[in-house]
């Protein structure tokens, strides 16, 4: 087994707990049945290394295999990457076939191989394809350096997901991926963060609009306020607070919001804390501040404000339509207050 | 009997000898004389090994005696086959702290060999820890000089591996000096050296031993001795003073490196112990992380040893004070020098109530503002600034109780914890700390009223009227506790101030008088609302008479008003329904009379009350005393303007003016249904009955109530009441002296 | 005055976490020498208790005089420790600074034999930091407790530092949401520097008291866009091109440039960090 490989293998499997490198490795497809039985009676890391290291000897495992590896560790793990979004457009040349992992892979490794030197991993998995691109590339010190981008895409949404990669690549490998995929266009949508899932999550619902709720479970939930049980403590607002409850869950809805860790607002209008200071009513500049939201879940703290009082409800449009608007970076400008893409 | 072949050689015989499972005699009989070609010795020592229990081997070795010389052949066999289970034994399992003793003291006899009591030597090895004896036994051999030298610095050695091991290790330091007369000796020297290193503390560093050392080391001349140097380097951490020589600072190892198979052994086998005992210990790496590990922890507790006196006392101390007073037993108290050094600081001073002690005879200024910046500082801290969460709220209780303490020991209360007090309570909700926030208020000290009205009573009595009775109570407790702690703590150090003791007409005693009626006036306007408010529950009423019967006994001489109780307490009081309340009325009146009585014979006493004053006191309790017998005995309730009448709701008034009459009367009714039972015995008219409790029968009802623990009524009775033969008219024997004074 | 204005570019652009220290028990000037001497044969002590007791890695420590410092009338003069370790002797690997500049006139009225030196500013790796309190809690009887900055003066500082900035940076504050707010909202809110020195203009012609007004615009700002309301929340950090603070304790000055700026700056950071004890 070349060295690279070895090197590769040996890091996903020492990153990963235990318990957690079987299931991957289980998922590899690439082990028979009886060596990993032989696999689950090590007890520690370093003797599975070596075990796993034997096994991909013994079956005569190469690079691009092992690279499959890495992708299923990053599908395992994609909570540790920052994904961005892309939208693909353009109306698809519908008489193409359905696209397929092998096909899909071979010719992105012929396209990408005009710009740069690559390896390509494809996988289906759960109805989005998994791609991992491998580009290597010359560092300073004449030493062959490699870095991945991940790509995930769905095919019933047309979005893809990028994590990081370098500006000179990110334009090859977007023109790749859309001629690849049978798009006219492809573009950057604001929108980014750890969580897969919720990311795909608003990009799909992106058409639906808010509202579409379960009128009985809203029900529910107002009631699901949480319960004072000490009581010697009056609630002098019920009303209020039963308001704020029903308004929150008109905007927000009952399901669990979508896992966003920022949202980045830029402030581009005039002062308005005129009450305070009224002197600021003279000047008409622009008075631009960004603000940012930051949390592990920014929507259900966004939620949870106006529950607990810190914020008025209704929450603005801006703070209520996130999923529905599909970005987390927005430009907030004076003109008529109108929200500028 | 199989055939054995000659080259199948000595294990195969003691394969066969397994295998075949019989038994040791009678197989070594047999197989000796089948076996004689291949040696007696190594046949039967063979055979016989894997037979001997451990337990065994140890019993052959400390019983042996010399003199068995017949055998000797089978005595060395059996020695050597003793002394490999042993070692085997040792090495797997270890040996328990009493095997090795025994085994010790067999090693310092001269029973066995020099080279057997090496191997036995290198056999002691501890399964958990070593007994305090074994260094005694070790130390004491020693120095007799009766060992040969080699195992004499096995021993040493064995000990520098086991010092961590050591169980106790009292005894071990007591042996100091006798360690410290081997370093003398050349071969023992690094390993004494060591072991000395190991021991020492800060105490063991004595001025003779550093010259003593200083002397060795320059008898030996220009070759430098680095254990020597190693040892002195301690010293020098411990006493600069004592050590001028510089050490020299690119020495990488002072003492010879220890044996770390032997030391790697030790390791295994204490981990293997300690797993075993479900303790978790991590494997220190190689022999030499036992060294490192042992150096570390015995540091733990003796450290930073540098910076103590000195940076406290302007120069050398004249008398070696005791390092960080920290007291533990009466004992230690009795002992400590006069000289208190207080170094350590707040945690051991709170710690300990001897230390306090010790402390409290010795305050002055700089000490009190030292403990004072400490704690202000702790409570800046903890009581400003977080976010109190469980936790926070027990280190806070735990450090309150820690104050109340200590200044119930120092007998003074410190100003920062004043003014922490006066904030807190102004933010307090009256349950947060509740314990703690009231044994400070009780000891708040003697100051100006003013200043203890704005800053503890007025948040108070905010606070009173709106919570629930039992802080109601327990506040005026800690009230009634606090003119306690100032009778007790702060008045007699008042006195001594003042010119004339008991002339409190000076500045500072006109603070004390002030405050003082700062309090009671307090608790009197407090108790109107708090008794309205709760009903005259029997609790509260309770908790206000105990309140003025402590304030009334205390200060009788100070204040210019003897009668205390305001009318809303006394009246109250008389209508309750409960007898023990009516009880400590008639107490409270009782001493009252008494303590008139008294300042009007006392000539000195009157000439410092005001005029006035003493006749008003007198006005105020006859006119009462009056009121209640007019009830009580007369039967006349609410006859006239009586003060009575605005605490009954005035359609009671008019029904009948006996209800509050001796037998009628609410808390005595049951005690007089009680006299009837026991006297007459119970008819169907109960009223009738009642009645029949006139003339004589009023005698023995109040006996009756004597017995039953209702005593201070019939006694108030006694002494206001003159019976006349002629009429039962009350006359109250103190109207005549209305004018004087 | 340039040494002094060297000293005080020694304090520039590190970061120094605050702590709290109570009244020093028996410290004097002219001793401290003999107290550089004691920490470093301390800090040997400690080094090889907790390592291999034969190796010797050497410390070398000085304590002096910091001028300047002491603005106020009564106020002793600036402590400055630092400790080198053999191995690099031109850069301190750990400084302090302890100073008292003018601090609340009401705070505790200090006599002989104590010395007030409240604010203690550290520079250098934690390790150091808990050798160092040990032996100075121990030798001088005192406390050294972390400093919390609270919100309202964190405020403070942001309009202050918003009406001396002419660095380009904006001014950056940062809210924390109270616990009941599910996983832990932050909120960072960026001001662009010409419209904070607007701002902070405006308020100050206002006559009020400018610093809530100056807090008050921002939140009001805020509330309009987002109907969130800061007020209620927790100002954790603030930072601007003149200095940044946050509420664990954490300073770091910038400025250097203007000595007035950075000596308003300094006096008032350091003034108000004094905990007041008039109630």
């Amino acid at each position: 087994m070349e060295l690279d490989a070895w090197i590769i293998l040996r890091q996903l499997i020492v990153r990963c707990r235990l318990g957690q490198s079987m299931k991957l490795l289980d998922s590899w497809g690439y082990m028979s049945r009886k060596q990993l039985q032989n696999l689950k009676r090590c007890r520690s890391k370093l003797a599975l290394v070596s075990a796993v290291g034997q096994i991909a000897e013994e079956n005569d495992i190469g690079l691009q295999q092992v690279m499959e590896l890495e992708l299923l560790y990053v599908q395992l793990f994609s909570k540790q990457k920052t994904w961005r979004a892309f939208k693909l457009t353009g109306p698809q040349n519908l008489m193409a076939e359905p696209i397929n992992q092998e096909r899909l892979r071979a010719d992105l490794q012929n396209k990408l191989s005009l710009f740069f030197k690559s390896m390509v991993v494809v996988r289906e998995i759960q109805r989005a394809f998994w791609i991992q691109i491998s580009i290597q590339e010359k560092s300073s010190k004449a030493k062959l350096r490699r870095y991945t981008v991940h790509a995930v895409f769905y095919p019933l949404s047309a979005h893809i997901f990028l994590t990081f990669a370098k500006s000179s690549a990110q334009d090859h490998l977007l023109q790749v991926l859309h001629l690849a995929l049978n798009y006219r266009n492809i573009e950057m949508v604001v929108l980014g963060g750890h969580c897969l899932e919720s990311l795909s999550r608003i990009v799909s619902n992106e058409a639906n609009m808010c509202g579409l709720q379960n009128p009985s479970l809203a029900m529910m939930s107002k009631h699901n306020i949480e319960a004072e049980t000490d009581p010697r403590i009056t609630d002098e607002n019920k009303k209020d607070k039963e308001r704020t409850m029903a308004l929150t869950h008109q905007s927000f809805g009952n399901q669990p919001q979508p896992v966003l860790e920022e949202l980045v607002f830029t402030l581009d209008t005039r002062f308005h804390g005129l009450i305070t200071i009224p002197a600021m009513k003279e000047s008409t500049d622009v008075f631009s501040t960004k603000v940012r939201f930051q949390s592990k879940n920014v929507l259900e703290a966004v939620k949870s404000l106006g529950i607990h009082g810190l914020a008025k409800t209704p929450l603005p449009y801006t703070l209520r339509m996130v999923p529905q608007l599909g970005r987390n970076s927005f430009r907030i400008s004076e003109r008529k207050k109108k929200l500028q893409e | 009997m199989p055939v054995l072949h000659q080259r199948q050689g000595v294990r195969g015989v003691s394969h066969i000898a397994i295998a075949c499972g019989l038994s040791s005699k009678l197989f070594l009989n047999n197989f000796i004389g089948v076996l004689k070609p291949l040696g007696k010795r190594s046949a039967s020592c063979l055979v016989m090994e894997h037979t001997l229990t451990s337990s065994e081997a140890l019993d052959f070795f400390l019983h042996y005696k010399i003199g068995e010389q017949k055998q000797r052949t089978s005595n060395r066999v059996a020695i050597s086959r003793s002394i490999r289970i042993l070692e085997t034994t040792s090495r797997r399992h270890g040996l328990e702290p009493s095997v090795l003793e025994d085994l010790l003291r067999v090693v310092v006899k001269d029973t066995f060999t020099c080279q057997m009591r090496h191997r036995l030597v290198k056999c002691l090895i501890p399964t958990s820890v070593v007994s305090r004896n074994a260094p005694v036994i070790a130390v004491a051999s020693l120095c007799t000089e009766t060992l040969p030298p080699t195992l004499q610095v096995l021993l040493v050695q064995w000990l520098i591996l086991v010092f961590d091991l050591v169980d106790n290790k009292s005894d071990f330091h007591c042996l100091y000096e006798m360690i410290f007369y081997l370093v003398q000796f050349d071969n023992l020297s690094p390993y004494v050296c060591h072991l000395l290193y190991l021991l020492t503390r800060r105490k063991d560093v004595k001025r003779f031993r550093v010259q003593k050392l200083l002397r060795i080391m320059s008898a030996q001349g220009s070759n430098p001795q680095l254990h020597l140097q190693g040892l002195l380097s301690l010293y020098k951490t411990y006493r600069p003073e004592y050590v001028s020589l510089s050490v020299p600072s690119d020495v990488r190892r002072y003492f010879p490196s220890v044996n770390r198979a032997w030391a790697q052994l030790i390791n295994l086998i204490q981990v293997k112990h300690s797993v075993k005992c479900g303790i978790q210990r991590q494997v220190a790496p190689q022999g030499a992380g036992v060294l490192e590990k042992r150096l570390s922890r015995k540091r733990e507790r003796d450290l930073a040893p540098v910076a103590y006196s000195q940076g406290l006392s302007t120069g050398p101390p004249a008398r070696e004070s005791s390092s960080g007073l920290h007291l533990d037993d009466v004992w230690e108290l009795l002992g400590s020098p006069d000289d208190v050094d207080m170094t350590d600081g707040l945690s051991s001073l709170f710690g300990s109530p001897f230390t306090l002690c010790r402390l409290s005879c010795s305050m002055d200024d700089v000490k009190r503002m030292r403990i004072d910046y400490s704690v202000d500082h702790v409570l800046q801290h903890e009581f400003w600034n977080d976010v109190t969460t469980p936790r926070t709220l027990r280190v806070q209780e735990e450090f309150l109780d820690g104050v109340v303490r200590a200044q119930d020991i120092l007998k003074e209360c410190l100003p920062g914890i004043e003014h922490f007090l006066s904030r807190w309570l102004h933010v307090w909700d009256g349950e947060t700390l509740r314990l703690q926030t009231l044994n400070l208020l009780a000891q708040v000290p003697l100051c100006e009223s003013s200043e203890l009205k704005r800053k503890f009573l007025r948040p108070l009595s905010l606070l009173m009227m709106t919570s629930s009775i039992h802080l109601k109570c327990a506040v005026l407790k800690s009230l009634q506790q606090l003119l306690l702690n100032w009778q007790t703590r702060d008045l007699p150090k008042l006195q001594t101030q003042l010119m004339s003791p008991d002339n409190l007409d000076d500045q500072g005693g006109v603070e004390a008088r002030d405050a003082v009626v700062a309090v009671i006036s307090f608790v009197d306007e407090i108790s109107n609302v708090v008794l309205q408010q709760e009903g005259y529950s029997a609790l509260l009423i309770h908790v206000l008479l105990s309140f003025y019967q402590t304030a009334g006994e205390l200060w009788p001489r100070l204040l210019d008003n003897i009668m205390i109780m305001p009318d809303c307490m006394i009246y109250p009081s008389f209508l309750t329904y409960d007898p023990s309340c009516l009880n400590r009325l008639c107490q409270i009146l009782c001493s009252y009379r008494d303590n008139i009585i008294a300042a009007k014979s006392d000539a000195a006493l009157q000439s410092r009350h005001a005029p006035g004053k003493l006749s008003m006191a007198l006005h105020t309790h006859n006119t009462v005393v009056q009121r209640m017998m007019g009830c009580i005995w007369k039967g006349l309730a609410f006859h006239g303007n009586q003060g009575l009448g605005c605490f009954v709701d005035s359609s009671l008034q008019s029904t009948s003016s006996f209800c509050l009459y001796l037998t009628c009367h609410p808390a005595l009714l049951g005690f007089a249904i009680g006299y009837v039972d026991a006297t007459f015995g119970r008819s169907e008219n109960l009223f009738k009955d009642l009645e029949r409790i006139k003339g004589p029968e009023i005698e023995r009802f109040l006996q009756y109530l004597d017995e039953q623990g209702v005593a201070s009524l019939p006694l108030l009775l006694q002494k206001t009441i003159r019976k006349s033969k002629s009429s039962r008219r009350p006359v109250n024997p103190l109207g005549s002296h209305c004018d004087s004074g | 005055y340039f040494c002094f204005l060297k000293a005080m570019k020694s304090l520039t652009k590190k970061h120094f976490h605050a702590y709290r220290v109570s009244p020093l028990c028996m410290f004097s000037y002219p001793r401290l020498q003999h107290y550089a001497q004691m920490l470093e044969t301390f800090l040997t002590a400690e080094v090889k208790c907790a390592g291999d007791p034969t190796t010797n890695s050497g410390f070398h420590t000085n304590i002096s005089v910091f001028p300047g410092l002491a603005t106020g009338q009564r106020d002793p003069e600036a402590i400055l420790i630092q400790i080198f370790c053999k191995q690099e002797q031109k850069r301190p690997a750990w400084e302090g600074l302890l100073c008292s500049v003018e601090p609340e006139p009401s705070y505790l009225t200090v006599c002989m034999p104590f010395v007030l030196l409240p604010l203690l500013l550290v520079h250098g790796p934690k390790k150091f930091t808990t050798a160092w309190k040990t032996w100075f809690e121990r030798t001088f009887d005192c406390c050294v407790s972390p400093l919390v900055i609270p919100s309202y003066e964190l405020a403070w500082m942001a309009a202050l530092w918003a009406g001396a900035m002419s660095v380009p940076r904006t001014l950056d504050l940062q809210w924390s949401s109270p616990p009941p707010v599910s996983d832990g909202l932050h909120i960072t809110m960026s001001v662009n520097r010409n419209d904070a020195l607007r701002l902070w203009d405006c308020v100050h012609t206002s006559g009020e008291e400018e610093v809530g007004l100056f807090k008050q615009g921002l939140e009001e700002h805020i509330f309009h866009h987002f109907h969130v309301i800061l007020d209620a929340m927790i100002l954790e950090s603030v930072s601007s091109g003149v200095a940044s603070a946050n509420n664990s304790g954490h300073i770091k000055v910038l400025f250097h440039k203007p000595l007035v700026h950075i000596l308003v700056a300094s006096s008032y950071l350091l003034d108000i960090l004094i905990p007041t004890k008039g109630s």
